[in-house]
């Protein structure tokens, strides 16, 4: 059922953002054609509408990511569409996390997107390209293989992070739930308590020595980054787990 | 088969102070139709959304088919909720999908049907619909699915009185007829004749429950004679009507 409801978030997420996405890469595309260098290899744009405009558009993707994983919780959830997700036969649980999957893979397309436009408009030449030494990087990352698995890890890091950072949303929209008036107002207040919460809690847990230790950079090793992975999962595994009771027990769609 | 297909056990719902159930005590058996009736704020729309899982209980216990509400009751269970759930960028082929995937018992060559029988054209989007439509559409969707209960809360409210014509018989040669049809209205003179049994709700408690042949054999009148005479309202100055 799981993969079912993700069949539909991100057939709305698509809808939302290919548009979006596929507007951003454009524009980047447009801009290599703006921009050229000097004597001293330095880039300069001659049209400063087309750069204002795709600045503009990587800035509105990242806000109406956040707005589109706020909506598709609220909206999707605890308003009007809930009555249908909610009448769905599966449970609580299944359309949190499927909303979350979603909502995580929505923030890393916007990431790399937002990575992948700068190189489309930097006007690099092929020349330059094929002259990398590349043979050299491949030897060095078959010598050292801890590289991609700290790149994976850092990945990792990196989607825990965004999950904490929804898991708070999405408690915060829960808690506002809860009550019949004000919702907006609580649920503000319910997501800067959490914030407050979650900052004590990490500038206790660094304060351990064995954390601290594992978050000193030269101590970084294959497994390093995944423990803090661990201590960033922990903490919105029980958001997360919070929000599915508040849906199962406390569902209150007036 | 079961006795019952609905059973509340003395189920209260509050919202805050303000109780909507005062402890309600139900069985609705199967292959039946039935009304449940009571002015604006007697606690119909509150019943129907627990027994979809959309509000949880302050106490007491409700069943369908023998299980606490969850994925099998949502299963077998095809609501019609009073206002408009879907996402605008759909289409109405698209929510015909997603029904066919969560719900064994829907049918899509009859949702196709419906719709042509009912003059909507399904691979319109439905932000391109109007109101009255978009109904149509939400009408379909629950009439295309061969549930153990249907739960229609207020169907024929808001429209006119041919449309309600319209949307009763769309609903009576559609249903499961081993399914009960739980109908939330206070305009009882339209559903009357489609009526196997009555259920008053009065201040979130049941009044009445009763077939309508017994009422009108017992009462010596229609149900909605009945139901004007129970919850007649005095006007403020005493003068009669």
């Amino acid at each position: 059922m799981l993969f079912k409801l993700l069949k539909y978030d991100f057939r709305a997420m698509w809808k939302q953002f290919s548009l979006i996405w596929g507007a951003a890469l454009a524009l980047a595309l447009v801009n290599r054609f703006t921009l050229f260098r000097d004597k001293d290899n330095s880039l300069f744009t001659n049209s400063e509408v087309f750069m204002l405009a795709f600045i503009g558009v990587i800035v509105a993707m990242f806000v109406i990511a956040v707005i589109f994983v706020v909506n598709r919780f609220s909206k999707g959830l605890l308003g009007n569409e809930g009555y249908l997700m909610h009448t769905l036969p599966v449970r609580p649980w299944q359309l949190v996390a499927s909303k979350l999957i979603c909502g995580i893979v929505t923030w890393i397309g916007c990431g790399a997107v937002a990575l992948l436009s700068p190189v489309l408009t930097i006007p690099l030449n092929l020349a330059d390209l094929f002259q990398f030494p590349w043979t050299d990087l491949f030897r060095g990352i078959l010598k050292h293989p801890d590289t991609i698995l700290i790149l994976l890890e850092f990945c990792l890091l990196m989607a825990s992070s965004i999950a904490l950072f929804i898991s708070v949303m999405y408690l915060s929209m829960a808690i506002g739930h809860l009550f019949s008036r004000h919702r907006k107002l609580i649920c503000t207040a319910a997501f800067i308590g959490l914030y407050i919460l979650l900052v004590n809690f990490y500038s206790r847990i660094a304060s351990i020595s064995l954390v601290q230790r594992l978050m000193r950079i030269d101590t970084f090793g294959a497994g390093a980054m995944l423990k803090c992975s661990l201590f960033v999962l922990v903490p919105a595994l029980a958001f997360l787990a919070a929000v599915c009771w508040i849906l199962e027990n406390k569902l209150n769609l007036e | 088969m079961r006795d019952y297909l609905i059973e509340c056990r003395e189920l209260y719902k509050s919202y805050g102070l303000r109780p909507a159930l005062r402890g309600v005590n139900l069985d609705i058996g199967p292959g039946r139709i039935v009304g449940l009736l009571g002015p604006n704020g007697s606690g119909k729309t509150t019943l129907i959304k627990l027994l979809c899982g959309l509000l949880q209980p302050t106490r007491g216990t409700l069943a369908v088919d023998g299980q606490a509400i969850g994925p099998y009751t949502k299963s077998v269970v095809s609501y019609l909720p009073d206002r408009m759930y879907f996402a605008d960028w759909m289409k109405a082929t698209d929510l015909f999908d997603l029904f066919r995937d969560f719900y064994a018992d829907f049918d899509y060559e009859k949702a196709i049907a419906m719709c042509q029988s009912l003059g909507v054209e399904p691979r319109d989007r439905l932000k391109s619909m109007s109101k009255g439509t978009k109904e149509k559409v939400q009408l379909v969707l629950v009439m295309a699915r061969s549930a153990k209960l249907y739960l229609l809360d207020e169907p024929i409210a808001g429209v006119d009185p041919a449309a309600r014509d319209f949307i009763l018989r769309t609903i009576l040669t559609n249903y499961n007829e081993e399914g009960t049809v739980l109908i939330s209205t206070h305009l009882i003179s339209d559903v009357e004749k489609v009526l196997d049994e009555a259920i008053f709700l009065k201040e979130g408690k049941i009044s009445l429950h009763e077939t309508v042949d017994n009422i009108r054999e017992k009462e010596g009148k229609s149900v909605d004679a009945l139901f004007r005479e129970i919850f007649r309202a005095e006007p403020m100055e005493g003068g009669a009507f």
